[in-house]
This record gives structure tokens, sequence and C-alpha cells, in this order.
């Protein structure tokens, strides 16, 4: 799985869960400052980026640090390594 | 303490008929029937209902997000009616309203929680036996108080949330309650009244304890007082009214519909299922006795009567022991069925609706009276009248009875 096919798939999945525009989801867009996202649309987030990925993102301190876009990427991306590493 | 007037300076309606208050007072000036055929997915097996009154589709989306994601169906259509209240109350609905009016309350019930959020909730738990795929809203669209809440979080309001539950007394309650926090002084406005949503679980419910109907034809279906009914047609809305302090009102210029004049609310412990004659003429009795008024003053009584053999006898026969058979006496629930908790709000604002422009409702579907209801007034079809004193019921499961008087000004 590519950064590319990561960045396009998160995007996609959280425009469509909070109805706004994909164009707001670029690397540096702030969570809370820029999307206006809550701590309840940040459970629901989770719960529809799993959905999408089809693997569970359980680090619950990760998710805590999560900022801005380019932190799901990377957090996507650090768990689907780990998932693969130990298969 | 002296109680302060209350007035009805707004009145919003989603009902089978629409979306809007409109669509209901012209659905029953046309007499037309809002009962439908039920989708294949709203049948379940063993039940034998088929018709109910659904709110045609709407999309939610007109909401914002930030709202809507807490709200259930029925948190949707009271949203929708509590605007519609505020509008025609020359209050322009925003996320924040005006500073003057945000201390408003808003007094809204419901028969249970959303049952949609139920099943979407346990269907996940039953099926996988864990919540983490359940969205983090959907608690907040369950909880007890989530309709007012939802109501007042997307309006700002600062005042009292307050859900009571009375399952088809529910609007009845909320818009007497309402009444009493603003003539003792607790409050100068607030919305109030009931939102329920069709669900198949309720049609089952009141189908297992037999007070469905089975009828496959939807416009006959409903047939409140007639000796061929056999039950109710469950159905769903949301009834919004907002009430005002008499002197507010005037104040700010707003349009008086009706005055609220005298409210009543009893138990009847004997049965959680059967209405109990004796318990309804007193809650009416205690409704004209606040009112300062007596049998004679009443024009019309909007009755609770579903269709069910056992209420409509027990309601008709109250109202024959207080009121004999001078009154006007109409059900509306051959028209659209029955709108649970808002059936009461949705009802009352009808009549309203209907006196203001003259005429009163008949009794949809009322071919041959059944004559153990009392020598009451049915009205069978529409009349032409000058309606000015309103006396309506409304009873819930449980043994809650209600009445509530209302004079148009």
């Amino acid at each position: 799985m590519d950064r590319n096919y990561i960045v396009e798939t998160v995007n996609k999945v959280l425009s469509e869960e909070f109805e706004k525009d994909i164009a707001l989801f670029t690397p540096d867009a702030h969570i809370r400052d820029d999307l206006n996202l809550d701590s309840l649309d940040i459970v629901d987030m989770i719960i529809a980026l799993e959905a999408a990925f089809k693997f569970k993102l359980k680090d619950r301190s990760k998710i805590l640090e999560i900022a801005t876009m380019s932190d799901v990427y990377d957090f996507i991306e650090k768990t689907y390594q780990a998932e693969i590493s130990a298969r | 303490m002296e109680k302060r007037r209350v007035v009805i300076s707004g009145i919003g309606a989603v009902s089978p008929f629409g979306w809007e208050f409109a669509s209901l007072l012209d659905g029953l000036e046309r007499e037309q029937s809002a009962v439908s055929r039920l989708d294949e997915a709203d049948v379940i097996a063993g039940v034998d209902v088929r018709v109910g009154g659904k709110a045609p589709a709407f999309d939610p989306k007109i909401i914002p997000r930030e709202y809507r994601r807490t709200m259930s169906p029925m948190g949707v259509m009271a949203f929708v009616a509590a605007c519609e209240a505020l509008k025609s109350a020359g209050i322009e609905p925003a996320t924040s309203l005006d500073e003057e009016y945000r201390d408003m309350g808003v007094c809204i019930a419901s028969t249970t929680i959303s049952p949609s959020m139920l099943e979407d909730f346990f269907t996940t738990y039953v099926t996988l036996k864990n919540v983490e795929s359940v969205r983090s809203t959907v608690f907040f669209k369950g909880m007890g108080h989530a309709v007012p809440s939802n109501v007042g979080a997307a309006l700002g309001l600062t005042g009292r949330c307050i859900a009571p539950a009375a399952a088809c007394a529910g609007s009845l309650q909320a818009l007497g309650l309402s009444c009493e926090y603003i003539e003792f002084g607790k409050a100068d406005m607030m919305l109030a009244g009931g939102a329920d949503e069709f669900h198949p679980l309720l049609a089952a419910t009141f189908d297992r304890i037999g007070a469905a109907s089975h009828s496959r034809e939807p416009a006959g279906a409903s047939r409140p007082f007639d000796r061929g009914r056999d039950g109710l047609v469950c159905s769903e809305g949301a009834g919004i009214f907002l009430l005002e302090e008499y002197k507010h009102a005037r104040a700010r210029q707003a349009r008086i519909i009706a005055e609220v004049a005298g409210f009543s609310t009893i138990a009847s412990p004997a049965s959680p299922v059967f209405p109990d004659t004796l318990a309804i003429q007193r809650c009416m009795e205690r409704a004209l006795a606040e009112a300062k008024m007596d049998s004679a003053d009443i024009d019309i009584i909007n009755a609770h009567a579903t269709a069910t053999e056992s209420g409509d006898i027990a309601e008709g026969q109250a109202i024959y022991r207080l009121f004999g058979s001078r009154p006007l006496v109409n059900s509306l629930k051959g028209y659209m069925g029955h709108c649970m908790a808002a059936s009461g709000a949705l009802e009352l604002g009808a009549v309203i609706g209907a006196a203001n422009r003259g005429f009163m409702h008949g009794t949809m579907n009322l071919d041959n009276v059944d004559e153990r209801c009392g020598a009451i007034n049915l009205a069978r079809a529409a009349t032409k009248c000058a309606s000015r004193v309103i006396l309506k019921n409304s009873f819930g499961l449980g043994g809650i009875n209600a009445s509530l008087v209302v004079k148009i000004v």
C-alpha cells in the first residue's frame, strides 16, 4: 500500500464521512482548527478508516497525538507496516 | 401567586401529510387520507400490520451536520417543526437565536427513545458482541432527552430542556407542563410538543396487545368511533408549538394564535392498557376547573379516539357524562393514523388551524357510529362553524391522561 493510495483513500473516506469538500483535506490541514472536527468526529474518523482499510487502529496514544491530516496518513502507514510485519 | 397568561404564538408540524403545518391543514381540509401501505421492510413476520402513516421522504442534509449528527429521525422532525413554529411566530430560526430569545426553553416528549437508533446499536452489538464499529454519535441520538436536546442545541438555546414521557399523551403533557412553567414565571417562551418516528417495533407492539388495525386498505383503516373499526394505525410526526407569556408576546407584537386556558394530567392506576372512563372524566373536569370554565363553555372536543374499541368507548362515555350531546366531537386519526407522542400537539394545532379557517373537521371513516360510545355529538363530516373554545384529550399507555383547553383569540 503506497502513500498515494493511503492519502487518496483517507481523503475520500473523510470527505464523505464529514460531508466536506475533498480539497480541504491537505497534508497540513489541522483536524480541529481547519476541518472543525471535534473529539466525537475523531472517534468516528477511526471507525470509518478501519472500515476502509480493513485493519484496526488501536493505538489510543497515537490517536490522541493526531493533529494534522499528515499525522493521519502517517498513522495509517505505520499501522499497516506493523500489521504486515506481525503476520 | 397570580398565574401569568400563556398564548400560542407559533405552530410547526411534520406529519404524514408533509413537512410543514400547511400540508397538514390542507390535507385535512380536503379530507384526504395520509395513511399508506407499508414497505416490505416495515413488515415483520408474524405481525399482521400492513398500513401506516409515514412522513414523506425528506433530505435532512438541510440541517448542518454538526447538529444533525446527533439527531435520530424523530430529532430531525422535531427540529424542522420547531423551526417552523419559530418562523410562524416571527422569529427567524438560526443556529444561535437572537440574544433576546436565547433563554427560551424546550420541552418535547417521545414515546420511547429512537427505535431506529436502538436497532442500529443492537444490530451491531448482538451480531458482533462488541461496539467498536458503533459511531460515537449513536448514543447521543438515543438519550432519553435527545430530542429536546437536539432542538435546543441546534438553536443555541440556554433555557430549560425537558423531556417528559407519557407515551401517546406525551405532547399534550409537554404543552401543559410548559404552560405551567410560563404561568409561574419560570420561563417566558417554551418550544413544546412531541415527536415520534415510525418503526415496525411500535406497530408490532400495538399488534401484540391487540390494538393495531389489520386492514389492507390504507384510507379506510383507521375508523375512530365506527362500529367497523379494528384498531389503530401507527404513524409518525412532530408537533411543536411556541408557547409564550401573554405580555411578552404583546410586547414584541407577536401574532397570538390562541390562549391556553387550562390543563390537567392525571394517572389511572387501574390498568396500563385499558382507558378508564372515570379517570378521563376527572381529567377533563380538572382542565375545565383550571380554565375557570364549565362544560357549557366548550365548543369542540378533539378526542384522542384512536379507533380501538375500549379507548373510543371509554372516552365517548366520559365525554357524554360531562358534556352530554352538545359540543361537537371529532377525531383526526382516521385521516392520518395515530402519530403517537406527537398526536396531541399535531391534532390540537390542526383543530386550531381549522377554527381559524372557519370550519371544523369531521371524523374520517365514521360511517356507522358505535352506540356504546355514548350519545355524543360526533362530527362525521367537516362543517362550517365558529369555534372559540377547544378541549383536546390525549391518553397514553401506562394509564396517563391529559386534557388541554384553548381559546381562539
